[in-house]
């Protein structure tokens, strides 16, 4: 399979691998490859490093979805600013209930808002909102570096199971105050029960909707992006295996910033540039042997740094001819 | 069964109090038993949804923050309950 | 000397009501200045799991019930049988109002004064780390050693007692039938009380015709320590908790009518009342046997635990402490006194067996009450279902807690202790070995050794007691000479058992029983010198800080 087909004929597309290697790029070369066929496509950065902004040359940078031509459309969230609206929500929620923030639960607050933790989860709530919200043909994820990525996939079979045995404990609960109440006429008090059953629930519903499409394989391409570089291979290699702990099967492996091999017999170019691409095609051969049948796209070194609508226009064609 | 009977007077008062003996001695381990049963069940709960907290992150926080809101009449008690020094002679009625 | 059983009963009713009017009250109001209008730790706590406010006269039932079981029956009757009535006698009356209710009292008072906390804690705050580990070691070998005598009665009694096979059964039967019916059911409790009461009662009139003849009595030991195993394995409230509570209703209606007949039928005391200093066969002399061989009537330490973990937690107010606890335990005394009459209205030659030895303390229960009751079958079916109610009751709960405690203290240094049916499998070889004629362990010395873990424990509670009146400046006498002098006897007594339990059991042919029960008393003995050292230095420190402040 090439990129073009596992691309037009997946929903969900996501974009990982280390920072640096043209993700970004390539989800938003990719979007605007969608667009132009008419479908309705979003490019939703979750890396907090990438910059479609930069990209795109046009400030997105937490204002919500934005329309950047017919069908086009990205997403650039500010996680920070998000996690403090949050905050301020949970906060809002018990003064309605209490009257008051008791000053330990003032300082929870605080310090939970601080783990950097938090904006992952706030990153990754917000795609779930957007994916559920289901307005667009294509969304398209630039995600963040793998171990993150890795840590947000597997946030959802955790929560399955915690929220089970919270579930039960809930039902034994249940019956233990039935039992006290037959005994003693006495009614027990514990935590007030459907409120946090319904969040639980709820949370729930949205992890298992995010496990699905992650793990779905039918509607959703997991694409890693490697470039011939051994630090990038080594790289590569290790998610592919964390991946497949989470049950979960790379769609294809980018090959970016390759240079062309036709330089090297080029007189005019320098012959430090000629030590590199040699450097670069011996590395060509290990990922041709480590990922042979995964390899689904070689896409070349660019002359410069692709921005603009222009340039990505340019760099559609090259990989989607 | 340990409702107050300040209010009677005499003979009420004092079958009453055979009443309540009686639960006393027939029933009331089993309930303190139930209870604390109840306590260590409710323990958990907290420690799942709020573990955080006590710097044992279980729930990640994001979504303890949107349980927050419920369980805040309980935090106090949770904690002083976890953190209470707790041995075998504790645990004789139960837990 | 020849007394009636109604006039020592009244009698002694009358005696711990003036010193519950007079002493109790006095100390309560003007040594510890109990204040109604100081929150207790159920107030200032309250969760309505662990810390809630309870009517004291629940508390009082609830108290009552969790000290008084079988070990204040067993202990009265075989101090009578020693050494003769009266030293029983002025033992239960003397001990219960010099330390008895001291120890109960002041246990539930501190525990209410320091949050709620229990003897573990406390004896960590108060004395040291060491020993808190210290009280772990008595109270598991009180846990094993209490499982050993009971066992032992209960299957002697199963053995000789062939009418109360069927109402044994039956109760059973009715506590599976009401944890049914609550639980599964989903019914009112008190269809199956009713339920379960009627099947008791036909199960004891089929008993008065039908006996059961089984004369193996490691055949009924295995018989009740299985019943013990799945008490510890299943939901509590599943077995266990619905069988005891119909236990207490066995033990309820028998006790009404043995005090009724005592009373009403005033029998004579017509035993020996005094045979002599070195009693029996095993010669047991009075200083120090007598002491750890009536623990519970005279002074338990086990009541120090239960006041403090879970009564002191549900005082609704400080003026309750004093009835609940010290009540409880004068009470408790009342209940010794009427197991003394029962083998006091019995003579020596009533209770001598047909091998021309005394009779065990379950065989002298089953003779005096059902006499007491009528003579008839289903008398002697009933009486001999009381007694097993009252060890099974204790038995079912021991096996968990010692389960819980082998896992709690066992399952810090070796892993596999965590197991609880390892645990629990372990618990009951042990109580095994020591109960079953088999290995020919001498059931006086392990009674002798519960009654001195229990007493060690009794000393060290009365000694955390005194360290805290000392420290907060109060007359700390009031529990520390009783403690010095309950320590003293009690490792005299330990030391006493432990050498007879070993010469015997290493004189061919050699019995395991009695070696382990002496390795057991060894223990205890080391155990309660290093506690001695951990007090000493714990009273010198705290008269220090008093001095420097």
């Amino acid at each position: 399979m090439f990129l073009k087909e596992i691309v037009e004929s997946h929903k969900y597309l996501l974009f990982a691998g280390k920072g640096g290697l043209g993700k970004t790029t390539l989800s938003a070369t990719t979007a605007r490859y969608l667009a132009s066929r008419g479908k309705k496509v979003i490019v939703f950065s979750t890396d907090p490093q990438a910059s479609l902004t930069d990209v795109f040359e046009r400030d997105l940078f937490g204002k919500g979805e934005v329309e950047l031509a017919g069908n086009l459309y990205a997403l650039e969230i500010d996680a920070d600013r998000v996690v403090s609206e949050y905050q301020a929500d949970v906060r809002k929620k018990i003064l309605d209930m209490y009257g008051s923030v008791p000053e330990e639960i003032e300082d929870y607050i605080k310090s939970a808002s601080a783990q950097p933790a938090m904006s992952e989860s706030a990153t990754f709530d917000s795609m779930i909102e957007l994916i559920m919200a289901g307005r667009y043909d294509y969304y398209i994820f630039d995600m963040m570096p793998h171990g993150h990525a890795i840590r947000f996939l597997s946030m959802a079979s955790l929560l399955d199971t915690w929220i089970n045995k919270v579930v039960d404990i809930r039902k034994d609960s249940q019956e233990v105050d039935e039992r006290v109440r037959r005994m003693s006429g006495k009614k027990t008090h514990g935590t007030e029960e459907t409120g946090i059953l319904g969040e639980l629930q709820d949370i729930k519903n949205r992890l298992d909707f995010m496990a699905k499409i992650i793990g779905g394989g039918d509607t959703t391409a997991l694409f890693y992006v490697v470039i011939p570089e051994q630090m990038a291979i080594m790289d590569t290699e290790t998610a592919i295996a964390e991946f497949k702990k989470f049950g979960i099967e790379l769609s294809g492996i980018i090959v970016n910033q390759v240079y062309p091999r036709e330089l090297l017999s080029d007189p005019d170019v320098p012959e430090f540039l000629k030590s590199r691409i040699r450097m670069q095609q011996s590395n060509m051969e290990i990922i041709h042997r480590k990922f042979a049948d995964k390899i689904v796209a070689e896409v070349r070194m660019m002359d410069r740094e692709p921005k603009g609508f222009a340039m990505l226009e340019k760099t559609a064609n090259m990989v989607y001819g | 069964m340990d409702s107050h009977k300040d209010g009677k007077k005499g003979l009420a008062s004092i079958k009453s109090a055979i009443r309540d003996f009686v639960y006393g001695m027939a029933a009331h381990d089993m309930v303190t038993y139930s209870l604390r049963t109840r306590m260590h069940m409710e323990n958990l709960f907290m420690l799942i949804v709020m573990g955080d907290m006590l710097g044992i992150p279980v729930l990640p926080p994001y979504y303890s923050l949107r349980l927050l809101p419920h369980v805040v009449p309980h935090v106090k008690t949770w904690k002083r309950t976890l953190l209470r020094d707790r041995d075998v002679t504790d645990r004789m009625f139960g837990g | 000397m020849v007394v009636n059983a109604a006039l020592i009963l009244v009698g002694g009713i009358i005696i711990y009501f003036l010193i519950y009017y007079f002493r109790v009250k006095w100390v309560d109001k003007n040594m510890m200045k109990c204040d109604a209008s100081r929150a207790t730790p159920a107030n200032v706590y309250m969760d309505g799991v662990e810390y809630f406010p309870t009517n004291k006269f629940v508390l009082f039932g609830f108290q009552f019930k969790s000290i008084a079981g079988l070990a204040p029956v067993v202990g009265a009757i075989t101090a009578a049988v020693l050494w003769g009535w009266l030293p029983a006698l002025l033992w239960i009356l003397i001990g219960n109002v010099l330390i008895g209710w001291v120890q109960d009292y002041f246990s539930c008072m501190i525990s209410v004064r320091n949050e709620g906390k229990s003897f573990g804690p406390l004896s960590y705050e108060l004395i040291g780390p060491r020993t808190r580990n210290i009280l772990m070691i008595f109270l598991v070998f009180y846990l094993i050693l209490i499982m050993a005598a009971f066992a032992s009665l209960a299957a002697g009694m199963l053995k000789t007692s062939i009418n109360s096979i069927f109402p044994t059964a039956a109760v059973l039967l009715a506590g599976i039938l009401v944890g049914l019916v609550v639980y599964r059911m989903k019914m009112n409790p008190f269809v199956g009380t009713a339920a379960g009461i009627l099947l008791i009662a036909a199960g004891t009139y089929a008993g008065g015709f039908l006996p059961v003849t089984v004369t193996d009595v490691n055949v009924w030991l295995a018989v009740l320590l299985v019943l013990c195993l799945i008490a510890a394995l299943t939901p509590i409230w599943s077995f266990t908790q619905p069988t005891i509570y119909m236990f207490f209703y066995v033990v309820f209606f028998g006790l009404i009518a043995l005090i009724a007949t005592l009373i009403f039928g005033h029998p004579e005391y017509i035993r020996t009342d005094y045979t002599s200093f070195f009693a029996g066969a095993a010669v047991m002399p009075l200083w120090p046997l007598l002491f750890v061989t009536i623990a519970c009537g005279s002074i338990s330490g086990w009541h120090s635990l239960v006041s403090s973990s879970a009564t002191s937690k549900q005082i609704e107010n400080e003026k309750d402490v004093a009835p609940v606890t010290a009540g409880s335990m004068l009470a408790e005394g009342a209940l010794a006194l009427v197991a003394l009459s029962i083998v006091a209205t019995l003579s020596i030659a009533d209770t001598t067996g047909a091998d021309g030895n005394q009779l065990t303390a379950a065989g002298i229960f089953s003779k005096g009450a059902s006499a007491l009751l009528g003579g008839s079958t289903m008398a002697s079916a009933y009486v001999g279902l009381i007694f097993i109610a009252l060890a099974l009751a204790v038995m079912m709960l021991v096996v968990r807690l010692g389960r819980l405690t082998i896992n709690e203290i066992g399952g810090e240094k070796v892993p596999l202790f965590k197991n609880k049916y390892l645990a629990a499998v372990l618990f009951l070889l042990v109580t095994f070995i020591l109960a079953s004629p088999t290995f020919g362990g001498t059931w006086i010395y392990i009674w002798v050794l519960f009654g001195g873990s229990n007493q060690l424990m009794a000393g060290l509670a009365l000694m955390i007691i005194t360290i805290w009146l000392l420290e907060t400046k109060k007359n700390w006498m009031i529990s520390g000479i009783p403690g010095v002098f309950m320590i003293v006897t009690t490792i005299a007594a330990l030391g006493y058992a432990s050498y007879q339990s070993l010469t015997r059991g290493f004189a061919p042919p050699i019995s395991p029983g009695n070696i382990v029960a002496g390795l057991i008393g060894v223990i205890l003995i080391i155990a309660a010198f290093i506690m001695c050292i951990d007090i000493y230095r714990a009273f010198g420190r705290t008269r220090n800080m008093k001095i420097a402040k």
